[in-house]
């Protein structure tokens, strides 16, 4: 399989690549684990939005992260918005296409149908650069990193934050619920909203 | 979100993304099982991903990237490949960078860092394995925390365990035998005057290995469940849960009945279960096959296991003795001195072969997996989980095979009305395919060589499924026709292995109902009048050994001769035949094996009666053994003569119709390229259980569907009035997750801030799997007190005339009320008097308060997981229905006027089940205790019955008098099972299958 993002660059990248990525390239086995449970959903869903099945898209779906650990020194931060996230698209595109072309080539009518539908409906999906359903893969995203940090706050603090963040209610609404004052409640909220800050964009 | 190399202003767009949050109804995909796996599998990359696990992809990605993988540090550790996964943590293979030293290092995972009970116990085993170093123990080289990982390295034993010994030669020679039992008390011995109880010795924490000078010696693994004999060691802290630690098999009585009190002489009597096993191939309580694993250990608790020499004759006297009195029931009469054990085990050990049957034995480390498999030298966890076991549990076993026999004239088939040829009944697995297959090009079956055989054995205990889609068994896997749900006209091997059926001379298939999609089952006839269908295999991949295994389901047991399955290799044959005659008596179904070239000997032939209803015929052929089982039994075995013959014979599937009047249907084929046992044939059968099982989460619709069909598979109707005009709804088999997710738990917080409610819902967690294996009955209302009135005649409900809050149901009629004010015990005294009416068998023994459970088939309160799973009727949400909708479905506080209400006013739920959530608390069987969800998440749990013993009972559902949260379906309360309260009724259940 030919390597179409960022093979050449290699250099030098690791160093300044920041936050997640960094950790990634420093081997720091949490945050992988961190790594996968953010991103892994959002590679399967695109497998399955590419009409997989469930087994096949969680096939693919490890294949595309075996390629990403190889190649995670590869990136390189471009200051482009949701860049690592185009990255990634990428190498899934690549894998995909890839089984794609395995299907053509294996005997059997089975993998013909298989093949048939691919050639149909997905060939478009694959011919884009950006990734599919951006804004549902972004809402995504967000609420798993906030599942990930929940357990760092107390329990009010982070009342404070959702009710007022998510649920849109007043910090004196907010306030007079938990018996905190106005100003606390949107401390509260700024606390949980530079660790989400942190975690992203680390 | 964002790549992390984004800028602020990217943030930004996040942030605003925050507010449609709370709208978002989750993404789909992130639900299903498939990414779940993903998820972990991913996770579980970053460790394994240099291993050549998919040769292709590896090779790939090594000539795009032209690097290897970084791999992970773990302190000066690198870890280089993942063993397996242990009771405690995973275990990798690693390299001490400085030192340049290839160790075994444990690691608690990530996903366990929270829970402390295994946190203490891996400190505990660190602290433990530290004081000791002796020739036949694994040692412990270091250990520590770091990054927040806790890890332990321990020497790397390259050697075969026990069981895998015991794989490749059962029974072992006597001097074998004991030498390793000797070399094991050894080590026992050192590791009690260190002051370390082993308790959980069994074959596979036992290993031989060669030292360095490659004499075979035996390695004692994993003291990890040891605990610290000290007086002021913590030791309470780990057995206070009062879980039982050990595997039952095993296990010492006193172990089995309290993991507390057990002392060293726990480890002699796993010794000499051990050894019993290594020389007759069982345990001593092992030897009496026809009572289950746990009424076995019940037994035991009352009696000395039978002689050894009851299983084995050619046992010299003073071996029998000794092993004898290392398995006697009380502690005191066992022999008080692991040295004088090996002592005396030594004139027994002269002139062993350890060192051929080491050379001999296959070591997994020569089989293409490579690391992977080593699993079994490191981990505990590839071979048998250490137990917790529920003594209740053989209680609630359903109705047997003469029970069912019973009521044969009941059970129905409208799905095929055919004209009866052969018709197939196929699951189209969850996934596509239920085999969590591999790459088909990476199983080595169409390659033509044979599978190492070290490969099968212990890879079919990696199978033992936690889930149904992670039931793996495709290294040993030849063909798996589930119907193709691409091609409506084809039986497609779905195996990877392409061993599709051939077209059948005139015939075709055709679907009787529509295409159908994945996951739902079809039928399908045959429609054919030739022969059978054919299977032309590459002859290299069927080896002597091979299961044959499938469902087979009579419509009406009328039927003669036909031949399903014709199997050849170049040296014998069998054939699976099913006789009876035209009426509706059962028949039988007759194994034949036997050689073409000498056909005219009369061939061996195993032959077991079935009845009308489904079963899982199952063949294994081992060698010249053939074993017939029925339903995961054995029911009969020959050997068979295997005169070489002339290669040619292609394996035949089908039937072969003969006369009219045949009508079959026959599930799910499988074939196995080696012979599967017993144990391994139960688990088959149990994932098998037509039609389908309710696998939550469902839609409504979806529930309707599997409960129709369960009731037409039953032969019941989908809801049944009993004598007291009690409404039963037919609840399915299935499975749920039980307990309260974090996604729950975060809701609860911001529902109910009550720092004393909090700890509560932690009862709930974690969510785990559970099944509930059979259909039953569950009533439909809670009960009413004009029901309770009738069996038990007299009234208690504090809202009823006579009650104490009469005055709030002045001149109401209140028969149509729940019953109230009853306690646990008048709740089963209920069930056995409802029981007796209606003349079944009780289900409880009840004396004073001590409840002994039965096997009846009457009325029983519903467990805790049965209440659940009913309540929740496939959804997975917090209730049962829409957030919003509680004032259509449930009695809370808010909606109740502060006082029960007469039952089935509200919206029933999928299942038909009225007021789960609310109007009265429900008493369930089970002892509550709050550790009860954190000991059986680890695993799928089966029929979970709660704890043995405790003071409290469980009770479910909310009540009028509570707010929302607390008739969530995962809600969990308990007292004592005196208490009465005006709050508190109970709703019954029974078994499907009584008339």
């Amino acid at each position: 399989m030919s390597t179409s993002v960022n093979a050449g660059d290699s250099t030098g990248s690791a160093a300044t690549a920041s936050g997640l990525v960094g950790q990634l390239c420093d081997q720091d086995p949490q945050a992988w684990a961190r790594f996968a449970d953010l991103y892994t959903p959002m590679v399967y869903r695109w497998s399955r939005r590419a009409n997989l099945q469930m087994a096949e898209a969680r096939d693919l779906t490890v294949e595309v992260f075996r390629v990403v650990s190889t190649r995670l020194s590869t990136f390189t931060p471009t200051g482009v918005t949701g860049s690592f996230r185009a990255w990634l698209w990428e190498i899934n595109r690549q894998v995909l296409r890839r089984h794609f072309e395995r299907l053509q080539t294996e005997p059997g009518d089975q993998a013909e149908s298989t093949a048939d539908v691919w050639r149909c409906n997905v060939a478009e999906m694959l011919r884009c650069d950006v990734p599919p359903d951006e804004e549902e893969v972004r809402k995504g995203l967000v609420f798993r990193t906030l599942r990930m940090i929940r357990d760092d706050f107390e329990e009010t603090t982070w009342q404070a934050f959702w009710r007022t963040t998510i649920e849109n209610q007043s910090a004196t609404d907010v306030g007079r619920d938990l018996a905190m004052t106005a100003t606390a409640v949107r401390q509260a909220k700024y606390r949980v909203l530079c660790r989400m800050r942190e975690e992203m964009m680390e | 979100m964002t790549a992390p190399d984004d800028s602020a202003e990217e943030f930004d767009r996040e942030l605003s993304l925050l507010g449609e949050l709370s709208q978002w109804e989750g993404d789909p995909f992130e639900l299903e099982a498939g990414c779940i796996e993903s998820v972990s599998k991913v996770r579980s990359l970053s460790t394994k991903h240099d291993e050549a696990e998919d040769v292709d992809v590896a090779t790939d990605i090594r000539d795009a990237v032209g690097d290897l993988l970084p791999s992970l540090k773990i302190g000066p550790y690198r870890l280089l490949g993942h063993l397996g996964q242990g009771g405690m943590g995973r275990v990798f293979k690693a390299r001490h960078e400085r030192l340049d030293r290839i160790v075994a290092l444990k690691v608690l995972t990530a996903a366990k860092q929270k829970r402390s009970a295994i946190k203490r116990r891996f400190r505990r085993e660190m602290k433990a394995l530290g004081k000791i170093s002796h020739p036949n123990i694994v040692a412990a080289t270091d250990g520590g925390i770091r990054d927040g990982i806790q890890f332990l390295a321990m020497e790397l034993v390259d050697g075969v365990t026990f069981s895998q010994l015991l794989r490749y030669c059962r029974p072992l020679a006597i001097p074998d035998a004991c030498e390793l039992a000797r070399q094991t008390a050894i080590g026992l011995a050192a590791a009690h005057e260190a002051g370390l109880i082993h308790r959980d010795i069994k074959p596979s924490n036992l290993m031989l290995a060669p030292d360095h000078e490659g004499a075979p010696v035996v390695k004692i693994l994993d003291l990890g469940l040891a605990s610290i004999c000290e007086p002021n060691a913590d030791r309470d802290e780990l057995t206070a849960t009062g879980q039982v630690i050990g595997t039952l098999e095993f296990m010492s009585p006193e172990q089995g009945l309290n993991s507390r009190d057990v002392d060293y002489r726990a480890d002699i009597y796993s010794l000499g279960a051990t050894l019993t096993k290594l020389l007759c191939g069982r345990t001593p309580n092992n030897a009496d096959a026809n009572r289950t694993a746990v009424e076995r250990a019940v037994a035991l608790t009352t009696q000395d296991a039978p002689s050894i020499s009851t299983m084995r004759d050619d046992l010299p006297p003073q071996l029998v003795a000794l092993i004898d009195q290392m398995v006697r029931r009380l502690p005191e009469q066992r022999p008080a001195d692991l040295n004088e054990i090996a002592t005396r085990l030594q004139p027994f050990a002269q002139n062993h072969q350890l060192a051929e049957l080491l050379i001999a034995c296959p070591k997994p480390s020569l089989s293409s997996t490579g690391p992977i498999s080593e699993v079994e030298r490191i981990g505990p966890a590839s071979d048998v989980h250490p137990v917790t076991v529920s003594l209740h549990r053989s209680q609630f076993q359903w109705p047997d095979r003469a029970d069912r026999q019973a009521t044969v004239g009941l059970r129905r088939w409208p799905f095929i009305l055919a004209i009866p040829l052969v018709a197939l009944l196929a699951w189209v697995g969850l996934v596509g395919n239920p085999f969590d297959r591999v790459d088909p090009r990476a199983a080595p079956l169409s390659g033509g060589e044979s599978p190492a055989p070290t490969q099968s054995p212990e890879t079919s205990q990696e199978a033992v499924p936690k889930d149904w889609t992670a039931w793996n068994l495709s290294t040993n896997l030849i063909t798996y026709w589930p119907i193709d749900a691409g091609d409506e006209n084809r039986l497609a091997d779905r195996s990877g292995n392409g061993h599709d059926v051939d077209d059948v001379l005139n015939g075709r298939l055709t679907l009787r109902d529509a295409a159908p999609l994945p996951g739902d089952r079809a039928s399908l006839d045959i429609v054919s009048t030739a022969g059978p269908i054919a299977v032309n295999p590459d002859r290299t991949v069927l080896d002597d050994e091979m299961t044959v295994a499938f469902w087979i389901k009579r419509k009406h047991f009328v039927f003669d001769v036909l031949p399903i399955l014709r199997y050849a290799t170049p040296t014998c044959v069998f054939s699976i035949s099913m006789t009876g005659n035209t009426s509706p008596r059962p028949g039988e179904i007759v194994i034949e094996g036997f050689s073409e070239s000498v056909q005219d000997s009369s061939p061996p032939a195993l032959k077991s009666n079935i009845d009308a209803f489904w079963h899982h015929i199952a063949v294994a052929k081992d060698g010249t053994e053939l074993r017939l089982y029925v339903d995961g039994r054995l029911v009969d075995h020959a050997v068979f003569d295997d005169t070489p013959r002339r290669d040619d014979v292609s394996l035949l599937v089908g039937a072969q119709v003969q006369r009219k009047r045949v009508s079959i249907l026959m599930d799910e084929f499988i074939l196995l390229d080696r012979a599967l046992d017993v144990d391994e044939i139960a688990y088959v059968t149990q994932h098998r259980l037509p039609p389908k099982p309710l696998l939550a989460p469902l839609s409504q619709p979806e529930v309707h569907k599997i409960r129709r069909q369960w009731a037409s598979h039953l032969g019941v109707d989908e809801s049944t009035n009993n004598s007291i005009g009690m409404m039963l709804c037919l609840v399915p088999a299935g499975e749920f997750t039980r307990g309260t997710g974090p996604d729950e738990l975060e809701q609860l917080a911001v529902q109910d801030k009550r720092k004393n409610m909090r700890d509560r819902y932690l009862t709930e967690t974690p969510a785990h799997r559970v099944r509930v294996p059979l259909p039953i009955y569950v009533g439909a209302m809670e009960v009413t007190q004009s029901q309770y009135k009738a069996v038990m005649g007299e009234n208690p409900a504090s809202f009823s005339a006579a009650g104490e809050k009469r005055q709030r149901v002045d001149g109401m009629d209140t028969g149509d009320y729940p019953v109230e004010s009853v306690s646990w015990f008048d709740a089963i005294e209920f069930c056995n008097r409802l029981s007796k009416q209606e003349g079944l068998n009780p289900c409880y023994d009840i004396r004073g308060v001590e409840i002994k459970v039965l096997q009846g088939n009457g009325y029983r309160l519903p467990t805790e997981a049965e209440w659940e799973y009913a309540c929740r009727a496939g959804t997975d949400t917090p209730w049962s229905y829409g957030e919003q909708d509680f004032r259509q479905s449930s009695w809370v506080v808010a909606n109740a006027q502060e006082q029960p209400q007469p039952v089935a006013q509200l919206a029933p739920n999928a299942l038909g089940l009225y007021d789960m959530h609310g109007n009265v608390f429900e008493w369930c069987f089970d002892f509550f205790d709050q550790a009860t969800y954190t000991e059986c998440c680890a695993d799928l749990g089966i029929d979970p019955t709660g704890p043995d013993t405790g003071t409290r009972r469980v009770f479910r559902g909310g009540s009028w008098w509570q707010r929302r949260p607390n008739s969530r379906s995962a809600f969990r309360g308990h007292h004592f099972p005196h208490f009465q309260s005006h709050e508190h009724g109970f709703r019954v259940v029974r078994q499907i299958g009584s008339p």
